[in-house]
């Protein structure tokens, strides 16, 4: 029976919350006040069941009301497993319960429960894979009877923006306790830039809903007051300050190196690196392993706590406290004050301490147990009796009937953070806690996280690590007093029954854990991954202690042997939209300067890399035919372009490529192959000498930054006096061919375009439309054509002026796939396309571009051996049938049955009327006239000829014409 | 056969998407304002502006004698390290590395710079429009920063006449930092994606984009706010 209370007489900053409204859980409409999170006013509504375990569909319900478990995961706004105690509720939020069918109330699924010996851990690994058919069906029941939310399919938070956000803080502080907050100070007074942290909406840590008074606290103005006024006044001095940034409801939730810690808020994503990081996370109470330990009104000391001082919610009727600490007596008065009738204080210790807060709670009345503990809950879908006896749940000597069982039974710090990717937690006898002690240089652990003490310790020990961090210094180890240490309770109270879970996540018992050991997977490592123990969503932050100290009690391992795994991100959920973000973040693309005059001319584009080329405009086909009988015009300004110049130039050119330029006359252009320092050929292009002592190297597309950098290298490395310009991006390109292209380009310009004056592969500059230009006569396409390379602030209003001048022919733009049609028809090959990491220019057709007689140039040792080893397969061009079809590029070529070859580039000539292409063949095929079959993806083989020539043009007439 | 054609920025189509004025300076079509100048001025002083600078001048300067050449525009280039600059109103002179210089200047004095920077053993490279040049101007436009590149360029440790090489939403940038400006010097076929993705982060923080009547071309390097 819950309810909301107006005033509470131990809590000085308590304030009842004023506004008031609406919002929907699972259709039903709930109150909500101001300051509420999901799962409070749903606590305040009186919902005690918030889910269904994972595998066995048991009821579950609020436990701490701090993110830790599965319990308040919920489907919020069609967004699955959110923390529901975690985000403020809003008007109008719609909140839907998971894993459960029909209802959280009565799930019909949770018949699994009773199926717990059918059910040991592991248990799909063994059964349903005989018959062989059985699986697939049995996976299916199983995803669908297991797991969390499901992904909205309809998509109807497809419009969620995603931010992705940086920040580079001198000192980030994760946590904004005691701890937290004087690490801030400390940095702040050091005049460091400071990015604090905090999951929570409000800043303050545990000490928000703490009234233990602060005593010996080395800020003096703090000594004397609760716990909860003094973080409010460590809050009030420093959050206005310039050098500090806040980013609450915040989580960080991985940790990487260099600092590098990943945080998020909503839909937003930080990437923080940091110069030192503090974590200050704090602890949560410890999880107790005893039987029936998983039931609805079961909660730690400090949940209730949150709902009292935080939600201002009465959390229920009758409660009884289990505790080993003064901090279950704290809970226990704020119980007794917001009109909670506590039963009784179990206390572990067999004496407790006298203060005011044990005396305390005997001048209420209420009973203490001392020596003893929890032994069991009963109750069917929620707590109704609590047994208590012996610490070792040997006998059960007192029962209670209550509605409410709270845990106060010690803390487990939160080490996620601090493990991840790093280093295995040990355990820490002297303090009876897990605790990460070997840390990287500039990550500083303090307050909770190494042990739990007092306000005063947790504030000194803040401060000297925000001190520390500041100064990227040291940090001396930790200290705790005897007095600050919390004894720790067997981990399982053995008391009998089934139901003790040790990862409530994952519905693992401790039978099973058991179970599991037998079977031989006795380490942690193992016995955690295959009964996956601290696999679900909390990834452990529940159950790592229990999982570490039953593994050592049930395999024998010693404390230092049984640690838990280290610890991986993420902490928390994070939805796949904050790790990807948009698409205009991931991928940026390359226009060249007409690709706005393709997009308005219709063209289909294709991606080249991170380019945008066109791919096509009419069918490529048709444009194929246009080239061939009238006049096309190409965007190639994606070609890689570098001027090189210099003393040096020559030899450097003759050292890189493998053919010879000295002969090369100005006006001249010389196609030319690139070769790896093992011989194999990666890059073909043209080289052009513009003027005395100035050559152009053209590349293609996708080589051009690797071939500038390659250059660049080697002119660093031999200490070559040449000048390389990369004038890639500053020179747009485009090719026009056709047999009219001579006529068409010679209305242009004022140069002499005749064959004679201008012939194949000759360059030349010119001017059109008062646009400086380069010519070059060059044919990739296999027809008469001109390259014209112009700056590319000129290329949308140039490619216009083409077209407009050339209407009368017509002159029309073909795409990539037609180019590749035609060059195919030619017998071109494209480095990359038809060779790969093996190919060698011998075997490639192209080993008239190498001379063998030059004194050194890259790859000359290899290709000798390639050379003397001879030519084992060979890129050759082939035809089909005309009636045959056109195999898939990449297919094989066969020989009894063995594959033998492959094809590389395959297409219908439009031109010839057959299929034609190029492929990799043995030598003895590579002869003209032979005969080969191509395996087609349907299965069906055509018989290909080899061609010793050009498919189409063989003499290259209409190149040279 | 002749014709008049303007000199287009690569970002000539983006701006036209926002409705832009143009106006015709040295042989270019450059974007004067995006149909309000009084607002787009407004948001300077509130918010933040994305315009378009293509149209300024851009050369590089390499190799070993590139300092000697890049001190005889300014005298002050010898004293500069890697990534400093020193500027006028009328240009900015960039040291990139040991060897390397890029000029920025306003359009239509490259001609004099290129003759006052020539010399012996050096690569001259007048980008021309190979390159493009986005200018984020206003307070709002360290959030634009902060939400578009992983590196850390905090006021405190960039001031203003920084020069750095990195990439801003994967686009690889020159950036020339002045007091009230982050210049974003970058390839021309990636000036639309960056455009793009600069403005996607931009909403929700107040960024429009402007042209050169909200921000002129200047390149005075001025003092930290």
């Amino acid at each position: 029976m819950t309810e909301r209370i107006a005033q509470h007489p131990d809590l000085p900053l308590f304030s009842s919350p004023k506004k008031s409204f609406s919002f929907t859980f699972n259709g039903k409409t709930i109150e909500a006040h101001e300051g509420d999170t999901v799962a409070s006013a749903l606590i305040a509504a009186g919902v005690r069941i918030t889910s269904r375990s994972f595998k066995y569909h048991r009821p579950r319900g609020p436990k701490d009301n701090f993110g830790q478990g599965p319990e308040l995961l919920m489907t919020v706004d069609h967004a699955p497993n959110v923390r529901s105690d975690m985000i403020p509720v809003r008007a109008g939020m719609q909140v839907e319960t998971q894993n459960a069918w029909p209802s959280t109330q009565l799930d019909l699924m949770s018949i699994n429960n009773f199926a717990v010996p059918l059910l040991p851990n592991g248990f799909y690994y063994k059964m349903f894979h005989k018959p062989k058919w059985l699986w697939p069906i049995a996976e299916r029941f199983i995803r669908k009877a297991a797991g969390l939310g499901k992904i909205d399919t309809q998509g109807r938070a497809v419009d969620t923006r995603y931010e992705k956000r940086y920040r580079f803080p001198d000192v980030c502080v994760v946590g904004s306790g005691p701890a937290g907050l004087a690490s801030v100070k400390a940095a702040l007074d050091a005049g460091k830039q400071v990015l604090l942290i905090e999951e929570q909406e409000q800043l303050g840590g545990h000490s928000r809903h703490t009234v233990f008074k602060v005593e010996n606290c080395r800020e003096k103005k703090l000594n004397g007051l609760t716990e909860q006024e003094a973080v409010r006044s460590l809050i009030d001095e420093i959050e206005k300050h310039p050098n500090l940034e806040i980013l609450s409801q915040t989580q960080a939730f991985a940790v990487y190196e260099d600092n590098l810690v990943a945080a998020q808020r909503g839909t937003e994503l930080f990437k923080i690196r940091a110069i030192s990081v503090v974590f200050a996370p704090g602890a949560t109470d410890r999880h107790l392993v005893f039987d029936n330990n998983d039931k609805p009104g079961i909660m730690t000391g400090r949940g209730v706590e949150r709902l009292i001082a935080l939600h201002g919610i009465k959390p229920a009727r009758r409660a009884v406290v289990i505790t080993t600490h003064d901090g279950g007596y704290h809970t226990a008065k704020l119980l007794h004050g917001a009109g909670t009738e506590v039963l009784a204080v179990v206390d572990g210790r067999q004496k407790p301490p006298k203060n005011d807060w044990v005396d305390g709670i005997r001048k209420l009345g209420i009973p203490i147990f001392e020596g003893k503990t929890i032994h069991r809950v009963k109750g069917l879908n929620q707590v109704k009796k609590v047994e208590i006896g012996d610490l070792h749940g040997q006998f059960s000597s007192l029962s209670f009937a209550c509605d409410l069982v709270v845990l106060a039974v010690g803390y487990q710090p939160q080490l996620n953070l601090l493990s991840q990717g790093r280093t295995r937690p040990v355990w820490d006898k002297k303090r009876q806690i897990l605790r990460v002690t070997d840390l990287p240089q500039n990550i500083y652990a303090a307050g909770e996280v190494q042990g739990s003490a007092s306000f005063a310790r947790l504030y000194q020990e803040g401060f000297e690590a925000g001190r520390a961090a500041a100064q990227q210094s040291s940090l001396s180890e930790s200290q705790r007093d005897e007095n600050e240490l919390i004894e720790a309770l067997p981990a399982d109270i053995e008391s009998g029954g089934k139901h003790h879970f040790i990862c409530p996540c994952m519905d693992v018992t401790r039978s099973e854990a058991c179970h599991s050991i037998e079977e031989g997977f006795d380490q942690v490592e193992t016995l955690k991954r295959y009964s996956s123990m601290g696999m679900g969503p909390c990834q452990g932050k529940t159950c790592h202690e229990a999982v570490a100290r039953l593994a050592a009690r049930d395999t024998g391992l010693s404390e230092t042997e049984a640690v838990p795994t280290t610890m991986r991100p993420p902490l928390s959920p994070v939805s796949f939209g904050i790790l990807a973000g948009r698409a205009p973040h991931l991928v940026p693309q390359r226009r060249t300067a007409m690709h706005h005059c393709h997009r308005k001319a219709g063209a289909a584009f294709l991606n080249a890399g991170q380019w945008k080329r066109p791919h096509s405009y009419l069918p490529p086909q048709e444009e194929a035919l246009m080239v061939r009988k009238g006049l096309g015009i190409i965007d190639v300004s994606t070609l890689g372009k570098l001027e090189l110049s210099g003393p040096d130039v020559m030899d450097f050119l003759h050292f890189m490529l493998p053919g010879k330029f000295r002969q090369l006359a100005v006006g001249r252009v010389r196609y030319s192959t690139m070769i790896g320092e093992d011989g194999i050929l990666f890059e073909d292009g043209t080289i052009s000498h513009l003027e005395e002592g100035v050559y152009y190297l053209s590349t293609t597309t996708g080589n051009q930054a690797a071939i500038e950098s390659l250059f660049r290298w080697w002119v660093l490395t031999d200490q070559f006096k040449v000048h390389i310009k990369n004038l890639a991006p500053v020179h747009a390109a485009v090719n026009v061919a056709g047999e009219k292209s001579r006529e068409f380009i010679q209305k242009l310009v004022d140069i002499d375009m005749s064959n004679e004056a201008f012939p194949y592969m000759a360059c030349r500059k010119s001017t059109i439309a008062d646009v400086p230009v380069l010519l070059f006569r060059i044919g990739f396409t296999g027809e008469l054509g001109y390259e014209i390379h112009f700056p590319s602030e000129f290329g949308a209003p140039l490619w216009e002026y083409f077209l407009e001048q050339g209407k009368s022919y017509p002159l029309k733009p073909f795409g990539v796939e037609t180019q590749r049609i035609l060059r195919l028809e030619k017998g071109h090959l494209i480095p990359g396309v038809d060779t790969d990491a093996l190919s060698n220019p011998y075997e490639a057709g192209v080993d008239f571009t190498v001379k063998e007689d030059k004194e050194n140039f890259v790859g000359k040792a290899f290709l000798k051996n390639f050379k003397e080893r001879g030519i084992e397969n060979k890129l050759v061009s082939y035809k089909l049938n005309s009636a045959d079809p056109i195999p898939e590029d990449g297919v094989a070529i066969l020989k009894n049955g063995k594959i033998i070859g492959r094809v590389t580039s395959s297409r219908m000539s439009p031109t010839l009327g057959f299929g034609i292409g190029l492929a990799w063949v043995p030598r003895d095929l590579s002869g003209a006239g032979s005969r080969f079959q191509i395996r087609l993806a349907n299965g069906q083989d055509v018989t290909a000829e080899t061609l010793d020539h050009a498919a189409y043009d063989p003499q290259g007439e209409r190149l040279t014409s | 056969m002749k014709a008049i054609i303007q000199k287009l920025s690569p970002l000539d189509e983006a701006y036209q998407r926002n409705a832009a004025h143009f106006l015709a300076e040295e042989g270019w079509s450059i974007p004067e304002h995006c149909g309000n100048p009084e607002k787009e001025r407004a948001q300077l002083e509130t918010g933040s502006v994305l315009v378009d600078w293509s149209h300024i001048g851009k050369i590089t300067l390499r190799g070993n004698h590139a300092e000697d050449s890049a001190s005889r525009l300014d005298s002050r280039a010898a004293s500069l390290k890697p990534q400093q600059s020193c500027s006028t109103d009328d240009w900015a002179v960039l040291r990139l590395t040991g060897d390397e210089f890029m000029i920025l200047c306003k359009s239509g004095k490259e001609n004099a710079i290129l003759a006052s920077v020539e010399g012996d053993d050096l690569s001259i490279l007048n980008h021309g429009g190979g390159l493009g040049c986005l200018v984020l101007g206003g307070k709002g436009r360290d959030e634009v920063i902060e939400r578009s590149s992983a590196m850390n360029l905090r006021r405190d440790i960039v001031p203003a006449g920084t020069v750095v090489q990195t990439s801003i939403h994967m686009v690889p940038c020159t950036i020339f930092r002045t007091s009230s400006l982050e210049i974003l010097i970058h390839t021309r076929d990636f000036s639309e994606s960056l455009f793009d993705a600069l403005m996607d982060v931009g909403h929700g923080v107040g960024l429009i984009p402007s042209g050169v009547a909200t921000l002129p071309v200047s390149f005075s390097t001025g003092q930290e706010d």
